[in-house]
């Protein structure tokens, strides 16, 4: 009997997840990880009790294939990423940057419903640091543009204080790129807080570098493509609704979206 | 009169179940539903719009050719960007369901030489980098028309079926798609890219295996071993091709059930299939059965001799492609009623998909900062993956707490120059000549050849030290199974010049070594053969 066979379901059960914690491992890479990802496909059995751990865990199993296991932490999860596994601390003007640089990755990934829809199996094309900016920098200039055409005045000192300016501003006034006095491309340029965001993609085994080309491009790994084609494109679209039904200030709602 | 209509040939949200259907089988041409008085003298025949929308798919290739003089980077005008993407999907084709598929590294390394041979012809030093950006562009054409991933789109005239009118159509295509598979991302070529490629060569691809099949059997009877072989790996790629189709419907019925038409196109689908699985193994069996025959009356030494083993071999690993084909087909209607089963209560959202551009990362940008931080910490979570919490452990907080304090410096200081020294790689286990010679003997092969008889020359011929053998063993064995790069995330291959494929049931018993025979393939002649 090989030493898998000679454990309980449970264990083997709580193996799999364990596996599947680690998104940058692959069932390939480990004999007992295929193994487990196989048993998950063919035995119901099996199949309920890793479900049911995963339940009671608060993990969501998105899909499960010989690729790996795709799991989403549902709210409250002690899985769920924090903002300080992200940046260990920030402003609010980097804890926004970061946002919408993660936002924009993913926007540029996926433009269009249709990219969400697609066969899972299918990766979307690689994008660059540059592409991503361009992207978030021409919807911040169509922002600029509107409220120029409305007259609208800068923001009062109270409101910047009360954090009410809004969020194109922000990206709008931080250069793209450019040279800090040291080496390297400036902490505070928008373009830095893109890499940041890939890097830390990266490292969790979401997104992978495309051949040694220089920009670097990176495309999704199976797994992000599983989570946001399942769950995490509506819940990122759920999240920025509920913002904006509860928006505080002198945002604009969506109907007066410049695009709209 | 004619009259003249617009409509758009837009893709079905539902997977395409009859594109490779032989028709006998199941698939009927699209628009066939000429009656019969058309069809005896039909004013348009439907045939020709279908001709016509497969002769279309060349237009994005032939843009490309158009590109290249108006290319603005100089440095890449000499580069025939018609001539590499036919490269390009030619390896993908040759590669796709049969192992070592093309992902991006192996294209751009089997694309170099071609792009080499263009620097020569203009005078023009090879340059990687040069290589790499021209690759780039080449891929950023064949995935789509533009930056956003938008189909090509093809306008086109067609007569409608009852030869009245005219109507004005859009055909949406793409070319290349990347595709994960379980050890990364591959190319694949889209149903009308491979459609283009095959009927562009005169195949027809709906009955190709049927065809491949009868051209072996032909083949192998006029003695014509060279040419059966050729036939024989386009049948290996054509039931790999079935089996594939069948795998996916399946996975996205796993996925959701919803987005298969079990009703009617399925069955109908997998009934065809089950025929064709039965009735290939039949003609294969035949096939195997005449390529024993012709191998007792071959030399073993001989090349026609390797061709017909190569043959049947290719040919008992269709049968058993096809088995495993027939196996999985039988299952399926099991798989939809489980997965019925369990999707059935499974919560639908009644959201409709987000366009992640224009309805989240807009409206974000024009909400008040808290409101956007508070939007974007919530929805991250969901695409972060998870973040297992790090454990505590007593030991590390006694170390954490006892270990001295860093006093920070500030200030600036002096770096000095790193004193590096260079250290020599240690001694190899087999000497440089022992290593050239066994790359030499690879080099030089034109024909697959098993490994038992290359060995064999080898061992007894009394010039070559048995360390040559001994390393030619190992380096056979070590690309027969590869090493894992954990750095690269690939496979670590010793030799560029042959690909190594295994010789089911054949022994190799030579000298010291013993065990199953290799088959080994001059990686050139794969490519050869595929164009």
């Amino acid at each position: 009997m090989s030493p898998l066979e000679s454990k309980s379901l449970e264990q083997q059960a709580s193996e799999l997840l364990h596996w599947a914690l680690d998104p940058r491992t692959k069932p390939v890479q480990h004999e007992e990880y295929r193994r487990l990802v196989d048993r998950y496909i063919e035995d119901r059995d099996f199949r309920r009790v890793v479900d049911d751990f995963a339940t009671g865990q608060k993990l969501d199993i998105v899909d499960v294939s010989s690729k790996g296991v795709a799991l989403v932490p549902e709210p409250g999860s002690r899985f769920a990423s924090k903002p300080g596994n992200y940046r260990r601390s920030g402003s609010a003007d980097k804890r926004l940057l970061d946002g919408l640089a993660l936002y924009g990755i993913l926007a540029t990934f996926y433009p269009r419903a249709s990219d969400l829809e697609g066969p899972r199996d299918e990766a979307p094309r690689p994008v660059t640091v540059e592409e991503v900016d361009q992207n978030i920098r021409r919807l911040a200039e169509q922002w600029e543009e509107r409220a120029r055409e409305e007259n609208r005045a800068d923001p009062t000192v109270e409101e910047l204080e009360q954090g009410l300016e809004e969020a194109w501003r922000v990206y709008h006034n931080r250069v793209e790129t450019g040279k800090a006095e040291t080496n390297g491309s400036s902490p505070r340029a928008t373009r830095s807080y893109i890499e940041h965001a890939f890097e830390y993609l990266r490292q969790n085994g979401l997104i992978q570098r495309v051949g040694r080309s220089s920009p670097p491009r990176f495309q999704p790994t199976w797994a992000l493509n599983a989570v946001i084609q399942t769950k995490g494109a509506a819940r990122v679209y759920r999240a920025t609704r509920e913002a904006m039904s509860g928006s505080s200030g002198s945002g604009p709602s969506v109907a007066s979206s410049p695009s709209s | 009169m004619l009259r003249v209509t617009k409509a758009a040939m837009g893709k079905s949200p539902q997977l395409d179940l009859t594109t490779d259907l032989p028709p006998e089988e199941g698939g009927l041409p699209e628009g066939d539903t000429m009656g019969s008085e058309g069809a005896r003298n039909p004013p348009w025949d439907p045939d020709l719009a279908e001709r016509l929308r497969v002769l279309l798919h060349a237009r994005p290739l032939l843009a490309l050719r158009h590109g290249d003089a108006r290319r603005q980077d100089e440095q890449l005008q000499h580069y025939d960007s018609a001539a590499l993407a036919l490269k390009a999907i030619d390896l993908i084709l040759s590669h796709t369901g049969l192992g070592r598929e093309m992902d991006y590294e192996r294209l751009l390394r089997h694309l170099t030489p071609l792009m080499e041979a263009m620097d020569q012809e203009a005078d023009l030093p090879s340059d990687p980098g040069r290589h790499q950006k021209m690759y780039d562009r080449l891929l950023d054409s064949l995935r789509g028309a533009d930056a956003s991933r938008n189909p090509f789109e093809i306008e086109y005239t067609a007569v409608d079926d009852d030869g009245e009118g005219l109507t004005r159509r859009t055909m949406q295509m793409h070319l290349l798609r990347e595709e994960y598979q379980d050890e990364g991302t591959v190319f694949r070529l889209s149903d009308e890219a491979t459609t283009l490629y095959l009927r562009s060569l005169g195949q027809d691809i709906s009955d190709a295996q049927v065809a491949s099949e009868a051209l072996i059997q032909h083949q192998l009877e006029d003695g014509r071993f060279g040419e059966a072989v050729r036939s024989a790996r386009n049948a290996r790629h054509q039931s790999a091709r079935f089996y594939r189709k069948i795998d996916d419907l399946l996975q996205i019925t796993r996925q959701d059930l919803r987005r298969v038409d079990w009703a009617e196109s399925v069955p109908e689908l997998l009934d065809s299939a089950r025929r064709h699985a039965r009735n290939r193994q039949a003609v294969e069996s035949q096939i195997v059965e005449s390529a024993e025959q012709h191998l007792t009356h071959l030399d073993p030494g001989g090349d026609d001799y390797e061709h017909v083993v190569e043959i049947r071999d290719l040919i008992r690993d269709c049968r058993k492609r096809h088995r495993r084909l027939y196996e999985r087909v039988m299952d399926a209607p099991d798989v939809f009623l489980e997965e019925q089963a369990r999707q059935a209560f499974r919560p639908r959202s009644s959201e409709p998909t987000p366009e992640l551009g224009p309805e989240v990362l807009e409206p974000l940008l024009g909400m008040p900062k808290t409101d956007a931080i508070e939007a974007t910490e919530q929805g991250a979570h969901a695409v972060l993956g998870p973040a297992p919490p790090t454990l505590p452990t007593l030991g590390n907080l006694l170390g954490w707490l006892l270990q001295p304090r860093q006093h920070q410096q500030r200030g600036t200081a002096e770096l000095d120059d790193p004193d590096l020294v260079a250290i020599p790689d240690p001694p190899p286990r087999y000497p440089p000549a022992v290593r050239q010679t066994v790359r030499a003997l690879l080099q030089d092969l034109q024909e697959p050849r098993p490994l038992s008889q290359v060995l064999e020359a080898v061992w007894s011929n009394p010039d070559h030290e048995p360390a040559v053998a001994e390393y030619l063993v190992q380096v056979c064995v070590a690309d027969f199974a590869p090493d894992w790069n954990e750095e690269d995330d690939r496979s670590v291959r010793t030799l560029s010049s042959v690909i190594v494929r295994k010789r089911d049931g054949q022994r190799l018993d030579v000298g010291p070594f013993y065990g199953e025979d290799l088959l080994l393939i001059p990686e050139s002649l794969v490519n050869e053969d595929n164009t």
